[in-house]
């Protein structure tokens, strides 16, 4: 099963380019700024996130706290949009999977494949932005691509699992746009992880003063639940590029493949254990 | 041996058809219980077609065909059974698929092409037929948003039979869209099957059936009810339909126009064959305009009559009377089997197709008719390359002129 369906998305990767220059080309068809508007979302949201924790808290105290923002929130936003227009990708093309046999699978692909060429286009801006900032660039950053493969897979995991589900619930959409909320504040965006490690220890410690036992294992639970997020890595890694100017962890990159493995294959599972029911379900 | 391409082991499909289902999780969490009902499209069918045969499947609506269809096209999964397809399958059920109107015609046969399976250096390859086949022009750089409905399904159709399949499935090609279009279209599917395609056809079209079918294949409520020669099935079919005054079906016409074709009568006197002769006596469907054609009438009746009437309609393709009715009368007793034709010397038809209803009375009883083909033939003409016509009747006349020299 496994293999068959590599096989199958061989067979048409000519139908997951196509696909990935549909999206690219209709995306913005008959707007005013085109391409661009890949670019105004993320500066928007960083302008809006910049002033705020510029007048709150202090940035941080953070040098170059806008750099530390950016290198952060191209990345979780391209994982964001990528997830968030992956769930409904399947329930879309309803009418399309009822007429004709291709892999289904190409269809959420496309979508992460489409966002990714958004994606680096941004990481070029990020650079330049870097390199204007800090003055130098690290050799490390030949190793971007090494990040960049357990982002796009993970995305791509998440994105699999989700699309499945709206298929079979209506409301997935809602809840994967709250999830994505909640996600963005669970991940070291617009803080650095330092600054979480020190602060859930005190978290959890009073959790446990007010609630016991019980708040004690609620705390405890909390705390793994934070960092299993693979993003805290990806993201450590992204900013090891552009905002510390120097190499990312090998621990991190080998825990964003490890996430990215895990998340990939359980993802793909379930896809393909539901995807022969798609055209009767739609 | 040969081998066959295509083998259905007694495939079964069960739709469950519910009236009610929790979609969301709310309704699911409150645990309301699904209602439905099993539906089985399909029921223990089995078969196989051998390389560069025409297996022919009829039926009524919502007898299974296109439930069929939608298995071997590898879009449904056969609830029992299994099947076997040796070699490419393409599918003219998905004319169009995935078409992006922002795209230009030409972006959208690469995208088309690659959804039916094709990669882009074969699409590369046969890009110019396509485009020569969809007869766009230079429109083919323009989105497809701009095309009117006609040349949307002439690139459609262009795309989807280049694909160059190993076996074909095409369902109700016939009748459906453009009607400038069809003689091409069915000149293709001919071509297609000389070169050993191995082609699955569904269609109303009788006549279609008839002529391009090494077999046929009927099915009645997902069971397979008849499977052989065309012409007995087809005969046994006809007999089977003859329900009094149950509507037979309903078909879209272009634009979507409901057209109600049914056989329904008292029964005395029944109408066994109607069938198109050609100038060199040959029975076809497909005429060139000029032609003499007979359109001949086959009646049986095991009891005797003290004389018969016999009605002829032709009508458009979509479905409105364009000549008649012609009714033929007769005071001789008639019993057993006989045949009335209508002829015409010279076709006046230039291009398209159209529909043919023949009825039979009784003339002891002129009210109720023994028995009515509504609208069940059809035939088409072949357009002689005359690309000004833009009718498709040509009637007698002819041209004066009176013009004062200057």
């Amino acid at each position: 099963m496994w293999w068959q369906s590599l096989c199958d998305l061989v067979a048409y990767r000519d139908l997951l380019l196509n696909l990935v220059y549909r999206e690219l080309k209709v995306r913005y068809k008959g707007s005013l700024l085109g391409f661009l508007w890949s670019f105004v979302h993320p500066l928007v949201m960083f302008l809006v996130y910049y002033l705020v924790f510029s007048m709150l808290t202090d940035r941080f105290n953070m040098p170059h706290y806008e750099l530390f923002l950016l290198s952060g929130l191209f990345p979780w936003i391209y994982f964001q949009s990528s997830i968030a227009r992956a769930t409904p990708s399947i329930r879309a093309h309803g009418m399309l999977l009822r007429q004709v046999y291709f892999p289904r699978v190409v269809l959420p692909i496309s979508v992460v494949l489409s966002e990714a060429v958004h994606f680096c286009a941004a990481l070029g801006v990020l650079l330049l932005l870097s390199l204007f900032i800090m003055k130098r660039m690290t050799p490390g950053i030949v190793l971007l691509p090494v990040v960049f493969i357990p982002h796009l897979l993970i995305a791509l995991g998440f994105g699999l699992v989700f699309a499945t589900l709206n298929v079979y619930f209506r409301d997935t959409e809602q809840i994967v746009n709250l999830l994505l909320t909640i996600w963005f504040f669970a991940s070291p965006v617009f803080y650095s992880i330092d600054t979480a490690i020190t602060k859930i220890p005190e978290l959890t410690g009073s959790l446990g003063e007010k609630l016991g036992r019980l708040g004690e294992m609620l705390g405890n639970v909390l705390s793994l639940l934070y960092f299993a997020n693979p993003m805290i890595y990806v993201l450590k890694s992204y900013n090891a590029f552009f905002y510390r100017v120097a190499y990312p962890s090998p621990v991190d990159i080998g825990v964003s493949y490890l996430a990215a493995v895990l998340v990939l294959l359980f993802g793909w599972w379930i896809f393909i254990r539901y995807q022969d029911t798609f055209a009767e379900e739609l | 041996m040969n081998a066959p391409v295509l083998l259905a082991r007694g495939i079964s499909k069960k739709f469950r058809i519910f009236s009610y289902k929790p979609a969301t999780f709310q309704e699911r969490l409150l645990l309301r219980k699904s209602r439905y009902q099993d539906l089985w499209a399909l029921k223990n069918v089995s078969f196989e077609v051998p390389k560069g045969q025409v297996l022919g499947i009829i039926g009524r609506n919502g007898s299974g065909k296109s439930t069929l269809l939608r298995i071997f096209s590898r879009i449904y999964r056969p609830t029992e059974g299994q099947i076997e397809v040796r070699g490419r399958i393409s599918s003219l059920i998905e004319m169009g698929a995935g078409f992006h109107p922002e795209l230009t015609g030409r972006e959208n046969i690469f995208l088309n092409g690659s959804i039916l399976g094709m990669t882009r250096k074969e699409i590369e390859k046969k890009i110019e037929r396509i485009i020569i086949f969809s007869e766009l022009g230079d429109f083919i750089d323009s989105p497809i948003k701009t095309y009117s409905m006609g040349m949307f399904l002439r690139l459609a159709f262009a795309t989807a039979i280049q694909v160059d399949p190993d076996i074909l499935i095409i369902d109700e090609l016939i009748g459906v869209g453009d009607i400038s279009f069809q003689e091409k279209s069915v000149g293709q599917i001919l071509k297609l099957k000389d070169s050993g395609r191995t082609i699955l056809l569904v269609s109303h079209h009788m006549a279609l059936i008839r002529h391009l079918s090494d077999r046929v294949l009927w099915l009645e409520r997902g069971e397979v009810k008849g499977l052989g020669e065309p012409g007995a099935v087809i005969a046994s079919y006809m007999e089977h339909l003859k329900v009094s005054g149950v509507r037979m079906e309903e078909v879209r016409g272009p634009g979507g126009v409901p057209i109600t074709r049914r056989r329904w009568g008292e029964g005395k006197i029944r109408i066994e064959k109607v069938s198109f002769l050609g100038s060199d006596g040959t029975e076809r469907f497909l005429f060139h305009p000029g032609e003499t054609v007979r359109i001949r009438c086959l009646l049986h009746t095991p009891e005797p009559v003290k004389g018969l009437g016999l009605t002829l309609q032709i009508h458009l393709a979509d479905g409105n009377p364009l000549d008649g009715p012609r009714l033929f009368k007769s005071d001789r007793p008639f019993q057993g089997t006989g045949t009335v034709d209508f002829v015409f010397d010279q076709l006046p038809f230039v291009r398209s197709s159209f529909m043919v209803s023949v009825s039979v009375y009784d003339r002891e009883n002129p009210v109720i008719p023994s028995d009515s083909h509504e609208r069940l033939y059809e035939f088409s003409v072949l357009d002689e390359g005359d690309v000004d016509a833009l009718g498709f009747l040509k009637l007698p006349g002819r041209w004066e002129a009176h013009l004062e020299l200057p």
